[in-house]
């Protein structure tokens, strides 16, 4: 791979700024609440509003609670939806795909049938059909989340697996005595896995963006909880007298974005075997 | 005569079901002896391929054996359960397929796929698979062989990656080694190192070769024994000498005489069986090869020919070739 991160840097630049923005995430998510100067929830009602100082990087909200601190608390919050749920949809769905192209035809137009159906339902209709059910909280927007990506992730998975079952080196293979388990796990896995990774990388923002957008309507993660979208959503209230709370907002959403797509691109390069070795 | 690694008895193979079916093989028997290389000829949709996957236990889903026995051993693997075949497979028979370019998974290290070939062994550790892995790419020829193990497939020529798809199936150590159109798509100078190598490699491996090819130079420089498959029946059999030399069977001399390596001087036209290799849904009434035979009498077209067996290993299956001896 690469011998050093500059040699990082300057051979794929763009990747490298994607893993530097991705890393800042992940380091602000993980002891955000360390880092921050004040309490994300505390109300200070008279310093409401402040513009951007030294004392508050990014200025304060109209409960005067400090903007920055809810940043990075927010950070945490949304790598556990963006990151933890993507994850955990893409060991499953790969597990899923893998099962319903390589098994048995009857299995496989079991779960595809599945797939297709979950997939059919108009995400917004069943998050509100959802919530409404279990209440609006992280677990439940999570959930949702899983529900739209496994059968995404699945039937990747699932096509690609098809196309390496019938390829020569699979039947080779078979004829070197080796179990389903072993072609499955050892060789095809590799081989398919690349394709979600990528998927999976640039959905991270697209999450992060859909939880957003279903906080602003009331779906997503309840008050007080500082979520991107929430402080966004906030921010827009007071927008004459405070901008900086909807660039503060919206400025992680974009770095996420960015940084996540950056990767997910770099992933791909790397991720492709007939370009390892190469460069 | 050598010990007898593996015949297949009668056989029968049936793709899908009447009306549409396919009768890929009809009755063939075949014995593979130690330290032979038996080639078999035939056109495309002869039965070549279908053969070599039942005698490893990897005939398709659709595909059913309606009678007759594959033995390897003297062990019948018609039917066996997949678990049991798993077993016989890369173990006391293995096979390298035609395409050197698909035929290892492009993911894994030339590594990889040598200690995955070795997967039975979980008794010797991981330096003791890769020294067998140098070991026997060494004995394949592929040059500064440690050097190989962590390079990828796509950086490897064709004739190498083929050398290590031989590996593959020596490291099994196979009673039978069953190389299906192997030279195929290779060209002719790595055509002629593969076919070296497999000669060298008769006497190194305690088992059979079996060398599928419609090429019949390749057939005719390494073989011992020849089989002559055409429409899913062995019309033909016999020692090499014997089959390119004086030929029993009309399709045979007719394939024969078809070799552009055997016209001189420059020719305008390329000889060719007129016709076509027939599909077999049910079975023929008469010799499976008449419509197109020139020499077909009202014999040949209206009773099906016996296998004649004419001395040790050598067999015809055709009304006049009989009649004439």
């Amino acid at each position: 791979m690469f011998a050093s991160l500059s040699d990082f840097a300057r051979r794929d630049p763009l990747g490298f700024i994607g893993l530097m923005l991705v890393t800042m995430i992940l380091f602000a998510g993980l002891f955000g609440n360390w880092l921050a100067p004040y309490a994300p929830s505390k109300i200070d009602v008279p310093s409401r509003l402040l513009a951007p100082s030294w004392e508050h990087l990014m200025g304060t909200d109209k409960l005067g609670r400090d903007v920055f601190s809810r940043i990075l608390a927010g950070s945490a919050l949304a790598l556990q939806i963006g990151v933890v749920t993507v994850g955990l949809s893409v060991v499953i769905g790969t597990v899923l795909g893998l099962i319903a192209g390589y098994g048995p035809r009857w299995l496989d137009s079991i779960l595809l049938l599945i797939f297709d159906t979950t997939y059919s339902f108009p995400t917004v209709i069943l998050g509100l059909a959802l919530v409404t059910l279990f209440g609006p909280s992280t677990t439940t927007l999570m959930g949702l989340v899983m529900l739209f990506l496994i059968p995404a992730y699945a039937r990747l998975v699932r096509s690609s697996t098809l196309a390496a079952k019938g390829a020569d080196y699979v039947l080779a293979l078979r004829s070197m005595g080796a179990s389903s388990g072993r072609i499955l796990g050892i060789h095809i896995l590799p081989n398919v896995i690349g394709p979600v990774i990528i998927v999976a990388c640039m959905d991270v923002p697209a999450i992060i963006a859909l939880e957003a957008g279903l906080t602003y309507l009331g779906l997503g993660v309840p008050p007080p909880a500082p979520s991107w979208g929430r402080i966004l959503e906030e921010g827009t209230g007071s927008i004459r007298e405070a901008p900086w709370i909807v660039v503060a907002g919206g400025l992680p959403i974009i770095l996420a974005t960015l940084g996540f797509t950056f990767l997910g691109e770099s992933l791909r390069d790397r991720l492709d075997p007939k370009r390892k070795g190469r460069a | 005569m050598s010990r007898d690694v593996a015949s297949i008895e009668g056989l029968s193979v049936a793709f899908g079901r009447p009306p549409t079916q396919v009768l890929a093989l009809r009755s063939v028997s075949l014995t593979l002896r130690a330290g032979q290389i038996t080639g078999i000829v035939g056109e495309s949709g002869s039965g070549k391929s279908t053969l070599a996957l039942a005698l490893i236990g990897l005939l398709p889903q659709a595909a059913r054996v309606t009678e007759g026995a594959i033995r390897i051993g003297n062990q019948n693997i018609a039917g066996l359960p997949e678990a049991r075949l798993r077993a016989i497979r890369g173990a006391r028979v293995s096979m390298v397929f035609q395409d050197p370019m698909t035929a290892l998974s492009p993911s894994r290290t030339i590594g990889g796929h040598l200690l995955d070939a070795q997967h039975r062994d979980r008794a010797s550790g991981r330096s003791a698979l890769r020294t067998r892995a140098i070991e026997v790419l060494r004995k394949v020829g592929v040059p500064d062989p440690a050097a190989q193990l962590d390079r990828y497939p796509h950086q490897l020529s064709g004739g190498m990656r083929q050398r290590v798809a031989i590996a593959m199936a020596l490291l099994g150590r196979p009673e039978l080694l069953i190389a299906d159109e192997i030279t195929t798509a290779l060209d002719v100078t790595l055509e002629a190192q593969i076919l070296h190598l497999l000669r060298e490699l008769r006497s190194e491996i305690d088992g059979a070769i079996l060398f599928i090819s419609h090429n019949l130079g390749a057939i005719a420089e390494i073989c011992d024994q020849v089989a002559v498959f055409y429409a899913g029946e062995l019309v033909e059999e016999g020692p090499v000498r014997d089959i390119f030399h004086s030929p029993l069977h009309p399709y045979t001399r007719a394939l024969r005489d078809c070799d552009p390596a055997r016209i001189e001087g420059a020719a305008r036209h390329l000889p060719s069986i007129p016709g076509e290799t027939p599909v077999v849904r049910a079975p023929p009434t008469g010799c499976i090869f008449a419509p197109r035979c020139s020499l077909a009498t009202e014999l040949c077209r209206t009773k099906v020919p016996v296998w004649a067996a004419i001395a040790e290993g050598r067999g015809v299956r055709c009304h006049l070739a009989v009649s004439k001896t």
